[in-house]
């Protein structure tokens, strides 16, 4: 009995070393890619690859993030990738890969390659946040912001609502972008990640919409605050109006939307939003603080703003709010009812129903 | 009598045989000295001696309950050994109950103090931890069987239950193990319970042993059968189920909030306990996205300079720790603090500086040693002190998909002890307002 547990612990014991546990690798030998960044090559059908490594240190300071930046091109990110591996002296790990930049010039080409090969790796999280760089990723991984406390964790901290909220950026996670690029009657965003014009920080504040192929509009930062708001409900933010060459800001402290589409040949969308706020700014005694009076004026206001640019988003033939499917929805949902709906999307109104309540600010004046 | 005695006692020079004679009638008696105590001169030696009267001395001995009539030569031994005095008046042999009783003051808890329960614990006397019971639990109900185990030492040992509660399965089951028992000693309580569970290579304890008199009421009431032996400060209590081990007895008299959040905070520190050393190891080795950024980088920058991968860092500081709990055991007690300040303070520091181990690898160090000792029951500490090691050889080979699994597998295992047929890891049993009560099962019966 006992000679036969003992022969059975050893042979475990024998198993054991055969597996030789694959994927061991301590912290201290891994390099950890904070950011990826993918740009069209230099020749036509190569990839640029940019990775942004972090250094680690035990002291923590304010500008002090070490980070290496290693770039290389190859004909598919893949092999771009596995030949990075030679160049650095640590296995590469994309475990904490947040932030990936898609560079402008290959989201202009065709994303599909990039979107495949990002999918399928299984140690790039599905959490990361998505960008467009403008002008190339890699120049805007190069940056190194003074603010920096650990590697990589500006860029990190700007997007969701760990770091700052601002009411200009949108966040785009990896599996929400790869998601909507198979949606059919939803059409993807990105923010565009830009350098700060005193190459010490990052500026984000515009979003670029591409189709199922390739970008097709970018926004101001103007209306992609408005885009913020009305869908993806972010009421951390201000809309301004122009009020008698002064302008009136409405802080924002509860968005909700709701959107109907008419049956029809040329279907028409009912967008209605409900907005509360206070007055940020406004001219002392403004309209006598009607309030009613106030807040049919930044209705109407409003309704021309979000009218504009739903025009603007439906001429260049994205549809990032999602309509088709909202209408697909309200069908079976068959192919055939996807394909009116593209001939008819070009064509289609939009009436804006906005409804304003302004609260009191609660001020003592 | 006297002949037999000596015959069977040869050489034993501290036992006092001797035939006395007051002038009318003569005694043999035997007794050892040393076992009995004063009370042998008020019952036996005055009536005989200057009060002697041929009838009262009779009636005494007919009527005085510590009086016995011990005929059968058998006996004798043992009952001299038990501290009772032999005498052979008229013919007749009694026996005259007059043991010493060493220990007349209630114990202080020292494994399980509680802040706001009573202090007194029970000592290495069942005659007082008799009394320090009864004083607790005072029902006619409670029922009180007396056994003599181990052959060489012959310990009194005393099965108590509450007759009226008691599952009479268990306590059949119990008398025959008891009755299978074979001890040449039985000198402290485990090792009746190493003879009372089926297999010695048990991980947790299946029986609970506790120094506390209020434990162990709560538990009669209960419906459990409580073991207390003669030369053990502790009583054994079974069936126990995993949670009985995790209740401090402190739990029965704070109030109902602290009471749920330092029951919450045990359980979540016997969980670190285990799992600390081993995911430390899984997430370095295998799986550093698991941590914030923040974290892995400090992680990464404190680990830079160990020139070991983080298993023999784990099995250096792990080392540290266990011989300085052991070492704090062993010591005198005046050396204790100095080798806890030793090895805690200076060891750690210097460790770090020396870049053996990571800053955080002595972190995860004095939380596993500390939340170790959040459990309130020494016995189960020790046995969940050993589990974190199974599950660092695991995470070594597996990571953190070998913890989980070697987690699981801890918890069927658990499912699938039995104390004393009754399920171990039972969550759900009946609450004490739905134990029979002592009025109507009385009253019925």
């Amino acid at each position: 009995m006992l000679r036969r547990t003992l022969s059975i612990a050893i042979i475990t014991a024998l198993l054991f070393t055969m597996i030789s546990g694959c994927g061991f690798k301590d912290i201290d030998k891994r390099f950890f890619v904070v950011s990826l960044g993918i740009d069209t090559g230099s020749a036509p059908g190569m990839f640029k690859v940019t990775l942004r490594l972090a250094i680690p240190a035990s002291k923590i300071e304010s500008g002090k993030a070490l980070t290496e930046v290693e770039s290389l091109e190859a004909s598919s990110i893949a092999e771009a990738v596995r030949l990075l591996k030679s160049h650095v002296d640590k296995e590469l790990d994309f475990g904490h890969c947040r932030v990936i930049l898609i560079g402008k010039t290959l989201m202009e080409d065709s994303v599909d390659e990039t979107l495949t090969w990002l999918a399928r790796r299984r140690d790039i999280s599905m959490i990361s946040y998505v960008g467009m760089a403008e002008p190339s990723a890699h120049e805007v991984l190069k940056l190194r912001p003074v603010s920096e406390r650990y590697p990589g964790n500006a860029l990190l901290l700007t997007f969701g609502n760990e770091g700052t909220e601002s009411s200009y950026t949108v966040t785009e996670y990896l599996f929400d972008f790869v998601r909507r690029r198979k949606e059919t009657g939803k059409d993807a965003f990105l923010p565009i990640v830009k350098m700060d014009p005193d190459r010490n920080s990052y500026e984000v504040n515009q979003v670029a919409f591409p189709d199922k192929k390739k970008l097709r509009l970018s926004l101001n930062s103007e209306e992609t605050q408005l885009f913020n708001i009305s869908a993806r409900h972010f009421h951390k933010s201000a809309i301004a109006f122009p009020y008698l060459g002064t302008r009136i800001v409405l802080a924002l402290t509860k968005v909700s939307t709701s959107v109907d589409i008419s049956t029809g040949d040329i279907p028409v969308v009912t967008f209605r939003i409900r907005a509360k706020g206070y007055l940020e700014q406004s001219p002392p005694r403004f309209m006598n603080g009607n309030i009613p009076k106030i807040e049919n004026h930044l209705q109407t206001e409003l309704n021309r703003q979000l009218e504009e640019l739903l025009y603007k988003i439906r001429d260049a033939g994205v549809d990032p709010y999602g309509f088709g499917l909202h209408y697909l929805a309200q069908y079976f949902g068959n192919s055939k009812d996807f394909e009116k709906w593209t001939k008819a999307y070009p064509y289609v109104s939009f009436r804006i129903r906005s409804r304003i309540q302004v609260d009191k600010s609660g001020q003592i004046q | 009598m006297l002949e037999t005695i000596k015959r069977q006692f040869e050489n034993v020079t501290d036992l006092l045989t001797e035939t006395v004679d007051n002038g009318f009638w003569p005694m043999e008696i035997a007794y050892f000295p040393s076992l009995c105590d004063e009370r042998i001169k008020d019952g036996l030696l005055v009536p005989y001696s200057y009060r002697f009267d041929p009838d009262e001395f009779r009636r005494m001995l007919r009527s005085n309950p510590k009086y016995v009539e011990a005929e059968d030569p058998k006996q004798w031994a043992n009952l001299l050994l038990k501290g009772f005095v032999l005498l052979k008046v008229e013919g007749k042999c009694y026996s005259f109950k007059s043991d010493r009783t060493l220990v007349t003051e209630p114990g202080t808890t020292e494994v399980e103090s509680a802040v706001l329960g009573p202090q007194s614990a029970f000592t290495e006397d069942i005659t007082m931890n008799m009394a320090l019971l009864r004083l607790r639990y005072n029902v006619p109900t409670l029922t009180a069987e007396p056994y003599d185990k181990g052959s060489y030492s012959n310990t009194s040992i005393m099965v108590l239950y509450d007759r009226e509660l008691v599952n009479p399965v268990i306590l059949n089951m119990l008398r025959d193990k008891l009755d299978r028992i074979r001890l040449d000693l039985l000198l402290a309580s485990s090792s009746l319970v190493k003879e009372l569970t089926d297999r010695n290579h048990r991980l947790f304890p299946t029986i609970l042993q506790t120094e506390r008199p209020d434990r162990v009421a709560v538990m009669l009431r209960k419906g459990k059968i409580v073991i207390i032996i003669n030369g053990s400060r502790f009583a054994l209590i079974l069936p126990v189920r995993l949670f009985d081990f995790m209740h401090a007895m402190d739990d029965e008299y704070d109030s109902y909030w602290i009471n749920r959040f330092l029951n919450v905070m045990r359980y979540v520190g016997i969980w670190m306990t285990i799992i600390l050393p081993a995911s430390y190891i899984a997430i370095v080795s295998y799986n550093p996205e698991i941590f914030r950024v923040q974290l892995a980088f400090t992680i990464d920058g404190s680990r830079a300079g160990v020139p070991y991968p983080s298993f023999v860092e784990v099995f250096v500081m792990l080392f540290m720790i266990e011989a300085l709990i052991e070492a704090s055991i062993r010591l005198p007690r005046i050396v204790g603090s100095t080798a806890t300040t030793v090895g805690g303070l200076i060891l750690g520091q210097a460790a770090q500086q020396a870049g053996l181990v990571s800053s955080i690898m002595i972190i995860i160090t004095s939380v596993v040693a500390i939340s170790n000792f959040v459990i309130p029951n020494p016995d189960f500490s020790q046995a969940v002190r050993l589990m974190k090691y199974p599950f660092v050889v695991i995470a070594m080979l597996y990571g953190i998909s070998g913890v989980v699994v070697l987690f699981f597998a801890l918890m069927v295992y658990l499912c699938n002890l039995r104390s004393f047929g009754e399920p171990y890891f039972a969550l759900f049993l009946p609450r004490s307002h739905d134990l029979p009560n002592q009025g109507t099962k009385l009253g019925k019966g």
